[in-house]
């Protein structure tokens, strides 16, 4: 698609004002008003520090650490909330009996499980990978209950008509019905499991981009502070982004229509 | 037109108001749960001493002040706010004190650490503690396991210089992790980690708590440790009697605490949750950590060896002038304010000095070495005991009565500091007198050489009552 391609332009020079911008304000020190940049690290000293990071010859197992631990939570997050978001949104007594106590945990936040995360869990291994999993799961879980809710009863009651099965209905029905809303859960649920990381990694103790941006904070480094986040959201950017590709791969049927 | 007017009128007013009347922000930070920081910030704060001392002379003359105070869990966010400048004082250890330096110093500034709150010239207040059902009766009985401590923690120095102690390569014999205290808690309850090293007051509270043991005290790594106060440079050079007045109140603070112990041990108790009897261990005398504001030398070079550790670990590059960094002109000036010998403390090592009397005979106790206490619930004062015997008697006596007793405590015979005596370990010479030790193998050692044996607390106390 020629159209795609020239979108990138519009999209890397964002980027780059951004980045512009950035360097401005970090380095003339610009206060303004409600927001000061006097003791935000410049866009030069972070790259200082991240060349730093992969000098340290540690980035690998940063990097490994904690994208097992944020793909380990999702993959559990998504068996876990669309199967019990089919069955909240597709039977009244699921959703009285199951829906109550989710929506109690729900907004617990993810550092407030620390605790407990670690006194229920074999290892602070699994203990990080449930704390990803708290944050993938809520946006993955109401999406398929919004899903499901949203499939046409009519559509339901002519493959009844036609002779289909309660299994049938689910395969060819439900879930194709529901798939566009589950995977913008799945693509938002990614976000918010790297969301949690940091929160997660403050157990870690060794490893892990979370880990490391928050030891940098124990050390007062600013700069490589900066580059845990931007690892971050360069990281949960690129995950979201491939969960969608991937969706849309699985749902041939569902295209969103055109923006001005 | 006439509210146009009083507008501007009352604009103009208060101009000229705020040229009049100066108000000068006090913003401290403080660690209220690292308790022996206690002097630089909670107990100030709970008792209002800051006010007795704020100057209202000269350039002061109609300033009003602006005290604000915010309570952090280590120093890292302390040190954040100090830079951004929300915070003019802070309360931290040597080692995140060493940070505070280092971040001021890349953010163009300069901090200043102008006193010592509490320390231990041997680095007593950081320990090492275990599960209590673990197995591990010293630090020797850790190699090739994990141990989790504060990262960059005084607790940090302390682990690194006891693990090199005993020959061992840090990378390779034992697996050091990053934990702040908050997350060890949990893990040692679970039994996730086999050693955790931290400071003030975990290696007691933990004990305390009844989850772990402590089996290693900083006193025997031989580093210095300390939490002191620092200040933005800028502010102290502006305001320099508020230095003063600051640190004025500090040294009341103390003297408060040296003279009311367990008063000011439930206060702080009721601000942090720390049990009173855990705050007893450093505030009372003979306790963990000597009451000290002055500067040392073991504390200037515990700040040293704070940069130097630092720097070895590739944490940070710059190094910070030690001469410039510590300034002591304002603590001399307030012990001076205060009329006290600044050079007499210098050259004070004692720790806080028992002057009591035995609860039992009455008679004035004079040696320190023997000396036990009994903490009775709902009591106000501790009773003091010049032998362990006589406090295992008294303690079968309480129990008789159906006394709660909050805490016992013994000296160590060889560190002199105060432990907990339900986990000391107890050894008896040919007389049969019993001598405390944080240490199994210390108590046996003592046990040997004395021709006695060795007891843990259960049996010490059975002893001391059988053997009357």
């Amino acid at each position: 698609m020629p159209t795609a391609a020239y979108r990138w332009l519009p999209r890397a020079s964002s980027l780059l004002v951004c980045l512009l911008f950035w360097q401005l304000a970090a380095s003339h020190h610009w206060n303004l008003w409600l927001v000061t940049f006097a003791n935000v690290p410049t866009p030069g000293a972070v790259l200082e520090a991240a060349l730093a990071l992969v000098d340290s010859g540690k980035l690998a197992r940063h990097l490994g650490a904690s994208l097992g631990r944020v793909f380990e939570g999702y993959l559990v997050a998504v068996l876990v909330g669309i199967g019990l978001g089919i069955a909240i949104g597709r039977w009244k007594w699921a959703e009285d009996v199951l829906l109550p106590p989710l929506e109690v945990i729900r907004p617990i936040p993810a550092v407030a499980w620390i605790p407990l995360a670690i006194l229920m869990f074999p290892s602070s291994e699994l203990s990080m990978v449930f704390i990803t999993f708290t944050g993938a799961l809520f946006p993955i879980l109401l999406n398929t209950v919004h899903g499901v809710e949203g499939v046409d009863p009519r559509l339901i009651a002519s493959a009844r008509s036609l002779g289909a099965g309660r299994g049938a209905i689910l395969r060819e029905v439900i879930v194709p019905g529901a798939a566009p809303s589950i995977i913008t859960g799945l693509a938002i649920g990614m976000g918010t499991s790297w969301f949690c990381l940091v929160t997660a990694e403050m157990i870690s103790g060794q490893f892990g981009i979370g880990y490391y941006t928050w030891e940098s904070y124990t050390l007062q480094n600013y700069a490589d502070i900066v580059v845990g986040m931007l690892l971050i959201g360069v990281l949960g950017m690129g995950s979201s982004w491939l969960v969608k590709r991937l969706g849309a791969a699985f749902t041939p049927w569902h295209r969103l229509r055109g923006k001005a | 037109m006439f509210l146009r007017a009083t507008v501007a009128s009352l604009v103009l007013a208060s101009l000229s108001l705020s040229v009049q009347a100066q108000t000068i922000r006090v913003a401290i930070g403080t660690q209220d749960t690292t308790i022996n920081c206690a002097a630089g910030g909670l107990l100030i704060r709970e008792l209002g001493l800051l006010d007795k001392y704020l100057p209202h002379d000269g350039q002061y003359k109609d300033a009003t002040y602006d005290i604000q105070w915010k309570n952090f869990t280590s120093g890292a966010p302390l040190t954040n706010e100090m830079v951004a400048g929300k915070l003019d004082f802070g309360a931290m250890a040597d080692f995140p004190g060493a940070f505070n330096g280092v971040a001021y110093e890349t953010a163009g500034k300069h901090s200043l650490f102008i006193s010592v709150l509490s320390g231990n010239i041997k680095g007593s207040g950081n320990g090492i503690v275990v599960p209590a059902g673990s197995s591990a009766q010293s630090l020797a009985d850790l190699k090739g396991k994990t141990l989790s401590v504060p990262f960059a923690s005084t607790a940090h120095g302390m682990l690194l210089r006891a693990v090199a102690a005993q020959g061992w390569d840090p990378l390779k014999d034992v697996n050091i992790i990053a934990q702040a205290p908050e997350v060890a808690g949990s893990a040692l309850q679970a039994d996730k980690i086999d050693a955790h090293a931290d400071f003030v007051p975990f290696a007691e509270l933990f004990p305390n708590r009844g989850f772990a043991r402590k089996i290693y005290d900083g006193s025997q790594s031989n580093t210095p440790t300390f939490h002191g106060a620092l200040v933005d440079e800028g502010y102290a050079r502006q305001y320099p009697e508020v230095v003063v007045a600051y640190l004025r109140a500090s040294i009341e603070a103390n003297q408060l605490l040296a003279a009311e112990p367990e008063k000011y041990s439930e206060l702080i108790e009721k601000v942090t949750g720390v049990e009173a009897e855990v705050n007893y261990l450093f505030h009372g005398p003979l306790g963990v950590q000597t009451r000290d504001l002055s500067w040392k030398p073991e504390y200037r070079q515990a700040v040293g060896t704070a940069i130097d550790t630092l720097k070895l670990l590739k944490k940070a590059d710059r190094g910070l002038d030690l001469n410039t960094f510590i300034d002591d002109q304002y603590i001399r000036a307030a012990f001076k304010a205060s009329g006290l010998d600044y050079q007499a403390q210098l050259a004070n090592y004692a720790q806080a000095p028992l002057k009591a009397n035995d609860a039992l005979t009455g008679k004035p106790i004079t040696d320190w070495t023997h000396v036990a206490q009994i903490w009775v619930k709902g009591e106000p004062k501790v009773r003091d005991y010049a032998s362990a015997e006589a406090a295992f008697s008294a303690l079968a006596s309480l129990k008789k009565d159906g006394k709660a007793v909050r805490a016992v405590y013994a000296q160590a015979q060889d560190s002199g500091i105060k432990l907990l005596a339900s986990q000391a370990w107890f050894a008896s010479d040919r007389q049969g007198k019993l001598s405390a030790f944080l240490l199994k193998g210390q108590a046996q050692q003592f046990a040997d050489a004395q021709g006695g044996q060795v007891f843990d607390f259960t049996r010490a106390g059975a002893q001391a009552v059988a053997g009357r």
